[in-house]
């Protein structure tokens, strides 16, 4: 890792800009993993009075908002050359956490459906505008080298936060710890931004160095935005987020399921799967930095398919209680997928399309895909399909994924090295 | 489920296959169960099953770890190849009992026809008994490992390549590839269908190991004899062997230590498509302008 070269060189403003970006990665995706997508359950259900399903449309709205949002951002920020701007895109994200400290405060005393609407359009804007930003920090704070486990780091971090506390999926529980967490962060981020330092001076200038700014699967040649190779990983990412929330969505309105694992009683459960996410992560890190990406999409597809085939063994033939290896299978697919994801868009990426591409991969790949599987689980649910049905339908498009990706890789691979092998030399 | 339960598991789903017009199964991983009505098996995995006193179980018992209690009647056979089998005065079981191991405690009165069908798997092995395995063992690494070694040379050079100068990345590959398809192919084998699925793929996964063995004595063999890979894998093979055997007598670290270098082995094994090629960690390329 240059990380550690970093710090044996002491260089301090460049070793701060790491734990800058994960601690603002983290701390994004927790506030979306935690407060947005479990506590707007618990907000619009028991406090605002709406119906699950209500609750639902209002989710897959706040994702479409914040796609178009994103995708505005994302092209601003390239367009009016604020993705190589580290003190404009620090600006913008102090103004997201105000927004967004504003909006958690809030949250606890909405009433009404129209506040629960209002909130969600000003929430997914916040969180359009804030995940390209955060995402074009790399550029400045991140070695290209060092992503992996940079990715890594912010996602065990985020999963094991999330799961260690709050253990109770309460909006008031929520919006205490995000309060607290929030409030010096506004401090900081708004004296790195608004006030002279040394930190962001040394830093701003860092994303013209290639090993900084040239993303690992930009070289030789910049990955354009309509090329084979951005779309097929966005269209695979896609596919990743599609499966995990058309199968978890009804996984947690499973009470077999989500109280003895992810709503368990007992905290030794959440510290487990915290922990799962921790080594899990730290395992792709490990592959991310030296595979290519593919490898990681088929083991992502190959672990959902076995996790969910996993569901559906159980649904159908399991009497006790339910095996804590499916969760912890689950969890492991997830921190390999989030570590991919938060690394592979800056990699496809240059300082002048970093703003525009990760809007496209995470806004398109992750929140558009969400949305569409949250109208897909609605619809199967209207058509009353039963749980095992529904694993069954998210477990073959797993691992119908998962086949196509692994022809295309490995076989094909193999039997090439073989035949070259028998070629004379 | 632990992992030691794995091969009985198995063993188990290859007699549920056997056995005519069963077609489902259900599992006990833990905690207590009442069994009223179900599948035509249940396989007793761990925690406590029980049949209530006054009811009739229309399934086949087996018991691979954790506590069968049987009360009542169980109208079909029971098959207990670990933990325990209990019985009070009022049970039944109208079909045979077959004991191939675990402890039994049947109260009299109760109609439960044990009969024991072999000793125990778990026994203590003489000083000797556990000295010719060794030796049976070593013999035959030392076989595989001198004519893998001595015709394929090149494919383990690139393994060991692999294992001595990227051993982080091998062995996540190692520990993630082996955990997740041991869990795979237990998970097959209970849809009865995929059983032989699983057993191939149990067996396919023992040559793996066998090979990750291989490849590991060739490592230490190389060093000694680089001339001869073929004596040299046999003798690094059985060196092998030998000091896990002695590692085992230091607590906890004396298991770890020998798994963890064959699953970095198998995880090198995988990343260099057995040995077809040498990994190389891709590096990051040089920038074209434009």
């Amino acid at each position: 890792m240059q990380f550690t070269e970093f710090v044996r060189q002491r260089r301090w403003p460049t070793v701060v800009g790491y734990g800058l970006f994960v601690a603002v990665l983290a701390a994004g995706y927790y506030y979306n993993l935690t407060f947005v997508q479990l506590g707007l359950i618990d907000l619009g259900t028991r406090l605002v009075g709406l119906t699950r399903f209500q609750v639902s449309i209002g989710m897959a709205a706040l994702a479409l908002v914040a796609v178009v949002v994103a995708l505005v951002t994302g092209v601003a920020l390239d367009r009016y050359g604020l993705s190589t701007d580290l003190r404009a895109k620090l600006r913008v994200l102090w103004g997201v956490i105000v927004v967004q400290l504003a909006l958690t405060l809030t949250a606890p005393v909405l009433a009404s459906p129209a506040q629960f609407g209002g909130w969600i359009v000003l929430c997914a804007a916040s969180i359009g505008v804030g995940m390209p930003t955060t995402f074009s920090l790399v550029v400045d704070l991140v070695p290209v080298a060092d992503r992996g486990p940079v990715a890594a780091a912010a996602t065990a971090a985020a999963y094991f936060l999330a799961n260690v506390y709050p253990t109770q999926w309460e909006i008031e529980s929520f919006s205490i710890i995000m309060s607290a967490a929030m409030a010096p962060a506004v401090l900081v981020l708004g004296y790195l931004a608004f006030r002279e330092n040394a930190l962001v001076d040394a830093l701003a200038g860092t994303h013209e160095r290639p090993s900084f700014g040239i993303g690992r699967f930009c070289r030789p040649n910049r990955v354009r935005t309509g090329s084979y190779a951005f779309l097929s990983a966005l269209a695979l990412m896609f596919g990743v987020y599609f499966i995990d929330s058309l199968g978890f969505l009804r996984i947690i309105e499973t009470p077999a399921y989500i109280y003895t694992s992810w709503q368990s009683p007992d905290f030794g459960v959440h510290l487990l799967i915290g922990g799962v996410h921790v080594v899990t992560a730290v395992m792709a890190g490990v592959l991310y930095t030296n595979f290519g990406r593919r490898w990681l999409f088929l083991l992502v597809f190959g672990l959902f398919g076995f996790t969910h085939l996993m569901y559906v063994f159980d649904v159908r033939a399991g009497i006790g209680d339910a095996p804590l290896l499916m969760p912890l299978f689950y969890a492991g697919a997830v921190s390999f997928y989030t570590v991919l994801n938060f690394a592979i868009w800056p990699d496809m990426s240059t300082p002048e399309t970093i703003g525009r591409h990760s809007a496209i991969g995470v806004g398109i790949a992750g929140f558009l895909a969400t949305f569409l599987s949250t109208a897909v689980v609605l619809y199967i649910k209207s058509e009353s399909v039963g749980l095992a049905r529904h694993l069954t339908i998210v477990d073959a498009l797993s691992l119908l994924f998962f086949f196509l990706v692994l022809v295309t890789v490995y076989a094909h691979r193999m039997v090439r090295l073989a035949h070259q092998r028998g070629e004379p030399s | 489920m632990r992992p030691e339960s794995v091969p009985l598991l198995v063993v188990a789903l290859l007699l549920i296959a056997a056995q005519p017009g069963v077609e489902t199964v259900t599992t006990v991983v833990g905690g207590s169960e009442d069994i009223e009505t179900g599948a035509d098996a249940v396989v007793v995995l761990d925690g406590t099953v029980t049949v209530e006193s006054g009811t009739t179980v229309d399934s086949s018992l087996y018991v691979l770890g954790g506590t069968a209690h049987i009360d009542g009647t169980v109208d079909g056979r029971v098959v207990q190849l670990s933990g325990n089998l209990t019985a009070g005065a009022d049970a039944r079981v109208t079909g045979s009992v077959d004991v191939y191991g675990g402890t039994q405690a049947v109260a009299s009165g109760a109609s439960v026809p044990v009969s024991v069908v072999a000793e125990p798997l778990t026994q203590e092995r003489s000083p000797a008994e556990a000295a010719g395995i060794l030796l049976m063992q070593a013999v035959g690494l030392a076989l595989v490992g001198g004519l893998v070694g001595r015709r394929y040379p090149d494919l383990l050079a690139n393994v060991g390549h692999s294992m001595r100068h990227h051993p982080v990345v091998s062995g996540t590959v190692g520990v993630l590839a082996t955990v997740t398809l041991l869990a795979l192919f237990v998970f097959m084998a209970f849809t009865i269908v995929l059983i032989p699925v699983t057993v191939l793929g149990l067996v396919g996964g023992l040559v793996v190991f066998l090979y990750a063995y291989v490849c590991v004595g060739y490592l230490v063999g190389h060093r000694l004899q680089p001339d001869r890979p073929g004596l040299a894998t046999a003798a690094g093979a059985v060196a092998f062997l030998v000091g896990s055997e002695l590692l085992g007598y230091v607590p906890v670290v004396g298991g770890l230590v020998p798994l963890l270098v064959l699953l970095t082995a198998v995880g090198a094994a995988v990343v260099t498509y057995f040995g077809l090629r040498r990994f190389q960690p891709p590096r990051l390329g040089a920038v074209e302008d434009g």
